[in-house]
This record gives C-alpha cells, structure tokens and sequence, in this order.
C-alpha cells in the first residue's frame, strides 16, 4: 500500500533532479499535512457502509459524524467491505482519505446492527472490534426538538463504568475501553477552556441477560456552583441525558499482536516522560551560585607523571649534576686512599 | 425537563450507599433556582418550577447566584411526584423523619459519592472499577417503556431496560470528581477565559496513526556550522525585505521576491571588466542555469549522505545530465556550423560506402551519383559539354532523363491543344484521377475500400505479390543443394 522503500527513494531522486512533475502549493501544502508529525494532532474518523446497510445503521453513522465533527468523512456508497476478512480495502480507503479510525456499518440476518470500529497503525489496521448495537436512541432524532445539540469540535469528558472493564482473560476489555476512548475523545490538546466543557460520555459495562452490555450514554453538562460550598470555585455539574445513548453487545474482535501494539505506542524520544534528574552533586549557594562536586577514585600521585618545564628540568639537571660531583668525589676519595694503603704496603707510589 | 424521569423504588440503605439527590436537594428548595436548560424548558417543567418557587418568599432571581444545581431541582420534584402518588400506591417510604440524619452527613464532598474514580487528565477520562450493581441497574420490561419503540433501534432482543436514573447518578458523581480534577490543574486565564493545562503524557498510552518521523539529519553545511560555531541565521532572517524598486515590503525569497537582479532587463548595463561585446542576457541565462544546477547537486548529495536517495544517484545523474548537453549543443551545432559544403547533394541517401551519416563524408557511391546527375544537368543533357581532365567517361547516363521539348506560346500546335491540356490537369485534380483512374479502378488495380477512409488508391498489391505463405514458411524449405539441382 505505502510505497516501499526503493520507491520512496526512486520518487525522491525524481523531485529533486526537477523530472517529477510537482503539484501546486496548496496540494503540497495538505500532502505535508498527512505525513507523520512528532506531536500528533486527533486522529479523522472514516464512517462507510458495508455490504448491506439498513436506514437505521445510516442513521447511526449520521450520529457519528455529528459526534465527531469536523473531522469526520462519512461515505455514501455501499462497498463490498467484510472487515474480519480482508482489511486490503479498507486500508486503502483509510490511506487515501487520511483517516485513521474508521466504522463500518452493515446488517444483515446473521449480524443485525453491526458496526465494526477500528484503527489504523502506519497504514494498516491495528485493532477492530464489531459491536451490534441492540438499542440505540437517537440526539438527532429521538430526544425530541429541544435538545441540547453538541458543538462541532468540542472535546467530550469520558467515563467507564463497571469492574469489567479490567478483566481481560476471556475478551480483551482493556484494549476495548482504549479502542472506544480513542474513537471519541476527539483532538488531543495541551490546553482546554475550563467553561468549554458540555458534554460527557459514559460506557457502563455489565453482565446482563447472559452476556456481557455495555451502556454508552450521552449527556450534557451544565456547571453549577456548588450548593454547599459557594465560596469554591470549583463547580458541580448538572447532567441531562441528550444522545446519543447505545447498547451493544462485543461480537468479535481482531486485536493487533503484541510487536506491532507496541510499536504503535512507541512516541518519539523528545515526548517520552523524563525522569526526575537527582542532582546529588550540584548545591546552590545562598549568592545563588551553583557549585558542583566531582567525585574521583584515590589516585597514585606518586606513579603520575606531571608536566615538564624549563625550571623543573633545569632543577632536575642540577640535582643530576650534584650527584654525579658528589658520586666522583666519593670515587675520588676512595681512589686516593687506595693509593695511600698500596704506598704503605709497598713502599712506592702506584702510578709508578 | 428533557427525559422522562422513572420513578425509583427507594431502599431504606439507599443513604448509605449513594447520594440521595432528593432529599439533599430538600435542604435547597428555599433557594430559587431560576437558571435552568438555556435551550428552554418544556411546559411542563414550567408549571413544577412556579409550583416550587410559589412556596419561596420571593427570594432574589439572580442568575448568576447558581444556589441549587436544576438536577437536585429535578429531584425535588420527582420526589414531590413520588410523595403525591405514594398514598395511592402504598410503596414509597417517607424519609422525612431520616432526613436531619442526612443533613448532618452532608459534606462538600457529598455531591461526588462514595465511589472514587481514577482518572486520566489528558484525555479528560474517568474510570470507575467498582462493581456495577446489576441489580438497580436493570429493570424488567414490562410494556412500560412503550416509547422506546419509536427510537431508531428499537430494544426489542433486550428483556431488561436500563435503569437511566441510576446510570445518571452514577455519571453525575463521575462526573462531579472529574471536574474537580480538573480543576485542580493548573490553570491560567486568558482572554476568552480560564484555560486549564492538561498532562502532556498520555495515561492510557492510545497508539499513534503513524510511526515518529525519523530525526533530520544534518547537511554537510549544518555539521560545519556547528562544528566552527557559525551562527544558521535561520532565526536572525526576516521572511521580508523591503524592495527600493517598489518601494514595500517583498518576501525574501522565491517569486516576484525583494531586490531581484536576475531579472531580466531589455537594457543591460556593461559593468567595468565586462566585455562590451558578449551578449549579457546569454551571461545571465547561464549564470542562472550554473546556480540552478549547483542547488539541485548539493541538495542531492545532502540527501544521499542523509539515507534518502540511494547512493551515487547524483553522480549518475550528473553524468547523463552533462552526456544530454554536450549531445544536445553538438546536434544545435551541426544545424549552426555544419552546414554541407555546397555542390554535395543533400538528399542523397548515403549508403554503405559513404561512411558514417554525421560524417558529412559523400563517400564513393554519393559521389559518382553525384557527378553522374551534374552531368547532364545541363540543356543538352551533357552531350556538347566539354570534358574535363580526369573526368570518367560519360556513359549514356541520359536515358533516364527526358529532355522536354520547348513549347512556344505562339505555336499552333501548342495554341490548340493548351486548353484541353489544361482542362485535363484540371479535371484530373477536381474529378481526382480521371480516365486513368477509371482504367485502373476496371483493370483492378485500385484496392476497393472497407471503410470511408479507404478510397481507392493504387497500393501496390497486385495478383504477382500476393504471397500464399506468410513469415518463415514463406522462406521455404532449405533444401540441400545436390548435384543435380545445381544443374
């Protein structure tokens, strides 16, 4: 799907020698949008049809796209799509539209109200889990007119329910709870307006009818002051169930393989979490300097060799001299008395 | 209110396990509460607000003193609902008497429950692992949810109905210690209001949509820079410049950018050592062209020690690049310089012989063609021509040639067979052939057309070239050659 590596390299040769044909600015400018950034924006949602889609579930893809507007593509036709069966197509959808999460709607005798969510990791999808949606109530439609209709764009609060949600020796709910918060929490941001905050989404999980349902519940938030403390600050909300409410029931679920999990979780080195730096050696004074402290092994000063100049070796050679004038005299001396002990032994002078 | 609020049976340990939003809103119905849904409130609603607010003794109606939450309000009334119908039914208990024993418990934390949560900031996520209780949670169906059949997919595989109210108090305590966790970031206020800055790191570790870019490596220019201390100016440079010729602010670089002197001007000025006669906009063009070529090379070769282009693609490259030119301005140049001395025949083809075709060289053949067709290029066809010395003899090299005969204006002859001379040439173009055509359209040497675009035309196929055996069959057999077929 992605062009391999001897391509890449192939086309680039081409861009840069001026024989590839370049496109205007503004679709180079949307092509360097969709490569990969350091710090990743949220992630656009693709909303398709499968073989056979019935009103309701365009229905439920309309809410969706309502959900997550602006950045959301809902397609119109149906396409000849079975997610647990080949991925090709939908890869490829996803990689043209620049969409890593996608939805595909369909239903049919066997698997009435299906909807299989999914991401996509590096053009490839990663995980997918189909849900049949066993009741569904509309914001659009089923609240009735005077219900409070969510702003493009804003950023949900998010909530699960139920111990479930931890357990994953049968089916993997922690990687479920991950699919769905990363389906709806919408853009990432470093900030948010606190006042900004309407709306909430809840998935309640729990053992039912001999299954496993989840619940997801929409409402909307109004802050209040707090009743009881009027001098806080902090405020209390008052929820109202506004839609788009599901229940549904996990049908099958295709969960990526550990290597490539990890991969796609892998973030740069620059946003990875530094460790606290512990400082032991470093204090500051009260001047506000910084002093540091180097801590060495025991050295042999005796066995280092330092630095050598014209004073340490003249003072070197002058001990040198002094020695050698004292070792000749010793010899001299010593020679002398020699001479004195031959002369008196034998009477006569050695040199003789 | 929006949704219909089911009444709930209430347990006696309903205090001890969650916030009984009815009877802690008790302690507020003396505090109005007039700021309900923006949206607008249904009728109904209308009537239970007045109803509650008629029992006030006119209390201020400031919106901006939120003194009661509308849930607690919703509350009231449900339970001002419940009290109405619990003489009839029997069912409900009173907890007035255990009310003071709330009130006492009532803390500031009251609102958020007994049930803690933990969160994740940077995804405004809440995560409560306690048990959900099944038991409050469903309700069985028993034909009480009628309305429910109108929604867009209906319940009808469900046996049990959700408990709304019970999933609504629980989110609205989720909800409430979110809230105050978020709240208890830092926050800053800023001009469209209190700004709350969320985690940078991800506590439910969501993958990426596409693996990190590759850390950019430095070009050759970049490692010198660093490596000397030389300052990038990749900051210090303004993205404008101010033009003297316009007399505005102009982008740095690329089109229609400040300052251009590489423009082209009609009028060129000769500068101090320039030669006045070489042609300065050739100079431009080629100083341009240098530049050009320099760029893209050193951004290849930047590239190439990067990763991104296999190695010696630029070398390659410049190879066959500088291979083009050299072939291009050779083949400009034989049209400018080489032009064939004259008295060589241009068109004629050269053969085997005549060497190479780029050589200009005639050859043996080209040559004696030559000579042969200057021969008699002359009236007499080069009978009464003189003969050179060294000149081969002439053969009768004018059988070929028709000598066409001189057709006076005044001669009678030409004079009465002009008009039908030309009358014929004419029809021949108009009718497109004429008697000859037509004789040979009969005689059946005209290929008859298939299509509108086949008119008839003489194609050169005829019964004699028409070849039963096709491509190697129509080789033959090789047959070997025996005494007696030599013979």
């Amino acid at each position: 799907m992605a062009p391999t590596e001897q391509q890449r390299k192939a086309s680039r040769t081409k861009e840069l020698s001026g024989s590839k044909k370049v496109p205007n600015a503004r679709v180079q400018r949307y092509l360097k949008s969709t490569e990969s950034k350091l710090k990743e924006d949220g992630k656009n949602t693709l909303l398709l049809k499968g073989i056979k889609a019935s009103e309701a579930m365009s229905r439920v893809l309309q809410e969706l796209r309502a959900l997550q507007a602006p950045r959301v593509k809902l397609l119109n036709k149906k396409n000849q799509i079975v997610p647990f069966e080949d991925q090709q197509s939908l890869e490829f959808l996803s990689t043209k539209n620049d969409c890593a999460l996608f939805a595909v709607a369909s239903h049919n005798k066997k698997r009435p109200n299906n909807l299989v969510i999914g991401r996509t990791f590096d053009h490839q999808v990663l995980d997918m889990a189909e849900l049949g949606i066993l009741r569904f109530k509309s914001s659009l439609r089923d609240y009735g007119g005077q219900v409070f209709k969510k702003r493009i764009g804003t950023k949900p609060l998010l909530m699960f329910q139920g111990d479930l949600w931890q357990q994953y020796s049968t089916i993997d709910y922690p990687n479920l709870q991950n699919l769905l918060t990363d389906f709806y929490r919408g853009q990432v941001v470093d900030k948010i307006l606190a006042t900004g905050i309407d709306h909430m989404i809840v998935f309640t999980i729990a053992p039912a009818q001999g299954t496993v349902l989840i619940h997801q519940r929409t409402y909307h938030i109004q802050l209040k002051k707090n009743p009881k403390d009027l001098s806080s600050k902090v405020p209390v909300p008052l929820l109202q169930p506004c839609g788009p409410d599901f229940d549904f029931v996990l049908r099958r679920t295709m969960w990526a393989d550990s290597d490539l999990a990890k991969a796609a979780r892998r973030q740069p080195a620059e946003l990875r979490k530094k460790k606290t730096e512990k400082n032991k050696n470093k204090t500051t004074t009260i001047f506000g300097e910084t002093m540091g402290r180097l801590h060495l092994e025991k050295q042999n000063v005796e066995k280092m060799g330092g630095r050598k100049n014209k004073a340490l070796r003249r003072a070197e050679k002058a001990a040198a001299d002094q020695e050698s004038m004292a070792v000749e005299s010793e010899l001299d001396r010593e020679k002398e008395e020699m001479g004195r002990e031959f002369q008196r032994e034998f009477g006569f002078a050695e040199q003789d | 209110m929006v949704a219909k609020k089911q009444k709930t049976k209430k347990s006696k340990n309903v205090e001890e396990e969650e916030v009984d939003y009815a009877a802690v809103a008790d302690q507020f119905a003396d505090l109005s509460d007039h700021d309900s849904v923006e949206e607008g409130d249904d009728d109904d609603d209308d009537d239970e607000n007045d109803e509650s607010a008629s029992g006030d003794s006119g209390d201020s109606n400031d919106e901006n003193e939120n003194s009661g939450s509308d849930d607690d309000k919703e509350d009231s009334e449900d339970h001002d609902d419940s009290e109405e119908h619990d003489d009839s039914e029997g069912d409900e208990e009173d907890d007035d008497g255990e009310e003071d024993n709330i009130a006492r418990k009532i803390t500031t934390n009251s609102f958020a429950g007994p049930e803690p949560c933990s969160f994740d900031m940077h995804n405004l996520l809440a995560i409560n692992s306690h048990q959900m209780d099944t038991s409050k949670m469903y309700i069985k169906k028993a034909g009480k949810y009628n309305d429910e059949e109108d929604i867009t997919i209906p319940p009808e595989s469900l046996e049990l109905a959700v408990n709304e109210k019970y999933l609504l108090e629980k989110a609205a305590s989720g909800c409430t210690q979110l809230i105050a966790a978020l709240w208890q970031l830092p926050i800053e206020s800023s001009d469209v209001g209190p700004m709350v800055s969320l985690p940078i790191h991800d506590g439910s570790k969501i993958p990426r949509q596409l693996p990190p870019p590759p850390p950019k490596k430095e070009t050759k220019w970049e490692k010198f820079a660093k490596l000397r201390g030389i300052s990038l100016n990749k900051e210090k440079r303004s993205q404008k410049v101010f033009d003297e010729a316009t007399g505005e602010w102009m982008y740095r670089h690329g089109y229609r950018k400040a300052n251009d002197d590489t423009k082209e001007w009609p009028i060129m000025e000769v500068k101090g050592n320039d030669d006045p006669y070489a042609d300065p906009w050739e100079k431009q063009r080629e100083e341009k062209r240098s530049r050009k070529d320099k760029n893209m090379e050193s951004r290849m070769r930047n590239e190439e020690r990067a990763g991104n282009l296999v190695k010696g693609t630029t070398n390659k490259l410049l190879k066959n690049r500088d291979k083009a030119r050299m072939a291009g301005k050779a083949g400009g140049d034989l049209d400018r310089y080489n032009v064939p001395p004259s008295g060589v025949p241009v068109d004629l083809k050269p053969t085997k012989g005549s060497g190479d075709i780029k050589s200009m060289k005639r050859g043996k053949a080209s040559i004696t063609n030559a000579l042969l067709a200057t021969q008699r290029s002359t009236a007499s066809l080069g009978n009464f021509d003189k003969m050179l010395e060294g000149e081969p003899e002439r053969k009768k090299n004018h059988i070929g040639a028709k000598k066409r005969k001189y057709e006076g204006s005044t001669d009678k002859a030409v004079i009465s067979t002009e008009a039908e001379r030309a009358m014929k040439v004419f029809k021949h173009v108009v009718d497109g052939g004429g008697a000859q055509k037509e004789k040979a359209r009969l005689k059946g040497r005209l290929a008859k057309g298939e299509t509108a675009y086949d008119y008839e035309f003489n194609d050169g196929l005829g019964p004699s070239t028409f070849q039963k055996k096709k491509g190697r069959a129509a080789a033959g057999k090789m047959k070997k050659m025996t005494k007696k077929r030599i013979k």
